[in-house]
């Protein structure tokens, strides 16, 4: 049935996010990968996050706003990809339970000068079963570990594919963005055998 | 009280809105996307109008703004940059109090954020009349339902009507109007409550999107 609408195709909806302790380089890897500049969006704080919130101090506060950053790539008429990249602060956990909903998967960025920053997303995704891959954001001042010592800290299952990258350029944060679909389609077929 | 990270934060980088452009006008560029011709009635031209004093209205209280800075006080004496149109935001940070003293606190003008409280234009409805929206579901506009439209919509829904002419997810919609995304849901569902928009919701939780989705989305990247 058509109701006059608009005669573009609807196309399907992929959500990927990004996640990572407080600079590791989340909104620049949206940044070089989208199509569009990044745009942000704001959450308010609902009820929902009362529990996970802290608010000791500001119990009258009712909402706080938290802004995320997002961008849009399209893959011919029928896919949009957008990324989304998840709060950083802990308080903010109850929003990822909402952006997580319907993920097609996570980037974990972790920065090695301060690995244990992206630990907590790393908990988070594992235990909500969403597939992720780790991409260690290599900055230029910090000593380089091989995979294997970054694996062992982490603490990573062996399935869990650990990428190297700079955020910073387009071609890498892509390759990213592959190994992580590449990582999901290996899990789907397993998964349909 | 922690700051919250938001864009209210002093110290954090403005926000890089794309509509602030001075060479740019969204109202007419999203009129020229829409294929709307200025001067021929056709539905829709609300909004677009909407859109338009919208844009005016900033462009107007930028330039008040850059003027007050570039002059280091408040006097009073406005002018208007030679007329070139150009009004750079000012090299200081915002919040920079020796900068600005006649400030008494750090969040000034935009920084302090709305002043009506987001949910104000929701009549503090926090939760949609009906549907449930991802933050990557499509909008569309149900141009048929559109034409006879008129009575018991703000402004904003409006705006949602004339942006989601063409899909558009949940989470840009929110972006191109400055709302938080609780607001744009409760608005959303006054909509689809009225049949005015479809939704289009992303695959189902749990369910990975058909192999051959996944194998287009990566020839779609190494192609990109």
């Amino acid at each position: 049935m058509d109701y006059g609408r608009s005669s573009r195709p609807v196309p399907t909806a992929i959500k990927i996010l990004v996640a990572g302790g407080f600079g590791a380089g989340k909104t620049t890897l949206v940044g070089a990968v989208s199509e569009i500049r990044p745009l942000q969006t704001e959450e308010s704080l609902t009820a929902a996050g009362v529990g996970t919130d802290d608010l000791t101090g500001v119990e009258r506060k009712s909402t706080t706003t938290v802004a995320m950053d997002f961008g849009r790539i399209t893959i011919g008429q029928d896919v949009v990809l957008y990324l989304f990249g998840t709060p950083g602060q802990d308080r903010f956990w109850f929003l990822w339970d909402e952006l997580a909903l319907g993920a097609l998967g996570a980037v974990v960025l972790a920065d090695t000068r301060r690995l244990a920053d992206c630990f907590p997303s790393i908990d988070y995704f594992e235990r909500r079963g969403t597939p992720f891959v780790v991409a260690v954001n290599c900055f230029d001042d910090a000593s380089s570990y091989t995979e294997a010592e970054v694996r062992e800290a982490l603490d990573l299952d062996g399935h869990v594919p650990l990428l190297l990258c700079d955020a910073r350029d387009r071609e890498s944060s892509k390759a990213v963005l592959i190994g992580l679909v590449e990582h999901v389609l290996t899990l789907s077929t397993a998964r349909s055998r | 009280m922690t700051t919250p990270p938001g864009r209210h934060a002093a110290g954090q980088p403005d926000r890089g809105d794309p509509g602030r452009d001075p060479g740019r006008d969204p109202g007419r560029e999203l009129s020229r996307e829409l294929g709307l011709e200025v001067g021929r009635e056709v539905p829709g031209r609300a909004e677009q109008q909407w859109v338009e004093q919208q844009w005016a209205e900033q462009q107007r209280a930028d330039q008040y703004r850059a003027t007050w800075s570039a002059q280091g006080a408040p006097d009073g004496q406005f002018e208007h940059g030679g007329g070139s149109g150009e009004h750079a935001w000012p090299e200081q940070r915002r919040g920079d109090l020796s900068a600005e003293p006649w400030t008494d606190h750090t969040w000034v003008d935009r920084d302090a954020g709305p002043v009506v409280r987001p949910y104000a234009m929701t009549g503090g409805r926090v939760t949609p009349v009906s549907g449930s929206f991802d933050v990557v579901a499509m909008v569309v506009a149900n141009r048929a339902a559109l034409a006879d439209v008129g009575y018991g919509l703000q402004p904003e829904h409006r705006a949602i009507l004339a942006y989601a002419r063409d899909p558009l997810a949940v989470a840009e919609l929110a972006s191109h109007l400055d709302l938080a995304l609780g607001v744009v849901r409760v608005l959303l569902g006054d909509l689809l409550g009225q049949g005015l928009i479809e939704m289009y919701h992303p695959p189902v939780a749990g369910e990975l999107p058909s192999e051959s989705i996944l194998k287009a989305v990566i020839n779609g990247l190494r192609a990109l």
